[in-house]
């Protein structure tokens, strides 16, 4: 019982789900459109409950950290967690408390998220600066000229040749790192795709202990 | 002091703080990191309560028998997986995990082969003045991901060559692409960098003459 319930359920589970579901994007004219639609319905109500999970989980793993030498980030962030959670609920609930949430989100989570992408543009220049030093190869050089190409032809500058710069940009874009995005893309595809596969016949099986 | 000051306050302090790290790592920023996480994920689990079980389950649990039944079935499977949390439970939760991941792999299937791989390979083929290079760069970016070479006999050894030396040409184009990604990625958080600065910027100088 315990082994039909851990384990042959959850498989017969992934396999036929998953082929209904695969079989609603095959024929979408069909009742398993219908079928699939539902399904992936269901799919969203459960990932909301991973959600709840997850959460709980990053509170449970940070307050036994915050218990250690060094833990008030720990408590930090549980406390920023349950204030974001308390505040957010609040607003979206109850419209006299929407004020409060609007300004947490104006005040703390906008900052915050912009700023952490803000500071990508400092992580990304570091990171060219680094391997122009470390590695001066041909092909370092290349990945140089095309971001060259590509900054000098989208920023608006003062230059007699900006037209043709940006003209540059256009066909660069457009022709050989669309050709390369095109092999990247098709390459992904091709992996989700064996991958995806794998488990809808069984041959991997990352739901079971 | 009012609210909205407060909030100036608030955010330019901890734009200050994350943009220390441009100093470099110090507890300043390890402490406005935790607290960005610790936001972000507050507020993604409100958004997702709110929109899948206050206005999507609840309701359907308090409508007709045919809603109830469609939805007690997804609600049960979700309450399964809390189980997970409980490590001696944690077997109960596999059947949630595993609808979860079969509905998952076949939106993964079906988006690879018919929004990835179908529509680009046809776009590969499709007339154009530059279609030979598009050709020759995308069939080459994929060889340049083959890293073993079978055994062949001498006369295949020349399109062992061949796609060698094809591969090492689509070398460049996946380096054109990442570059193209790399300068296009930087131009994105600069202009989010600049927002933030100027926002500070601001924010100083409304703060300074109330210190003063």
């Amino acid at each position: 019982m315990d082994r039909f319930v851990r384990r042959a359920l959850p498989t017969s589970v992934a396999i036929g789900t998953g082929i209904l579901v695969l079989l609603g994007y095959l024929f979408p004219h069909t009742v398993l459109a219908s079928v699939r639609d539902e399904l992936i319905h269901w799919g969203v109500i459960i990932a909301a409950f991973a959600f709840i999970l997850g959460f709980f989980n990053l509170l449970r793993v940070h307050l036994a950290r915050a218990r250690t030498s060094g833990g008030i980030y720990s408590l930090f962030l549980i406390l920023a967690a349950l204030a974001s959670l308390g505040l957010t609920l609040a607003a979206l609930l109850l419209p006299p408390l929407r004020f409060w949430g609007d300004w947490w989100f104006r005040s703390i989570i906008a900052p915050l998220q912009a700023t952490v992408m803000g500071l990508v543009a400092f992580v990304l220049a570091v990171a060219a600066v680094r391997l122009l030093r470390h590695r001066r190869q041909w092909e370092a050089l290349v990945f140089l000229v095309a971001v060259l190409v590509v900054l000098m032809g989208t920023l608006p500058l003062p230059l007699p040749f900006s037209g043709w710069l940006e003209e540059l940009r256009h066909w660069w874009i457009q022709v050989p790192a669309m050709a390369g995005m095109r092999g990247l893309l098709i390459g992904v595809g091709l992996g989700a795709l064996v991958v995806g596969l794998r488990i809808l016949v069984g041959a991997d099986r990352p739901y079971t202990d | 002091m009012t609210v909205d000051l407060l909030g100036l306050m608030v955010g330019t302090l901890l734009t200050l703080m994350v943009l220390s790290y441009i100093i470099g790592d110090n507890p300043f920023y390890r402490l406005a990191l935790h607290l960005f996480i610790g936001t972000t994920v507050g507020y993604g689990l409100a958004v997702t309560v709110v929109t899948v079980l206050v206005q999507t389950v609840f309701p359907a649990l308090q409508s007709n028998p045919d809603e109830q039944a469609r939805t007690v079935f997804p609600l049960v499977l979700g309450l399964l997986l809390l189980f997970k949390g409980f490590p001696r439970w944690a077997g109960w939760g596999n059947l949630s995990t595993a609808f979860l991941v079969g509905v998952g792999s076949a939106v993964a299937v079906s988006g690879a082969l018919l929004g990835t791989i179908l529509p680009q390979s046809a776009a590969v083929g499709a007339p154009g003045p530059w279609s030979i290079l598009l050709f020759v760069g995308t069939v080459g970016t994929l060889l340049a991901f083959t890293f073993t070479v079978p055994r062949r006999p001498a006369i295949q050894r020349l399109w062992n060559w061949t796609l060698g030396l094809w591969g090492r040409v689509g070398r460049l184009f996946l380096l054109a692409a990442l570059g193209a990604a790399f300068a296009t990625a930087l131009i994105s958080s600069l202009t989010v960098l600049v927002g933030r600065v100027y926002a500070v910027v601001m924010g100083l100088q409304q703060l300074l003459p109330l210190v003063r």
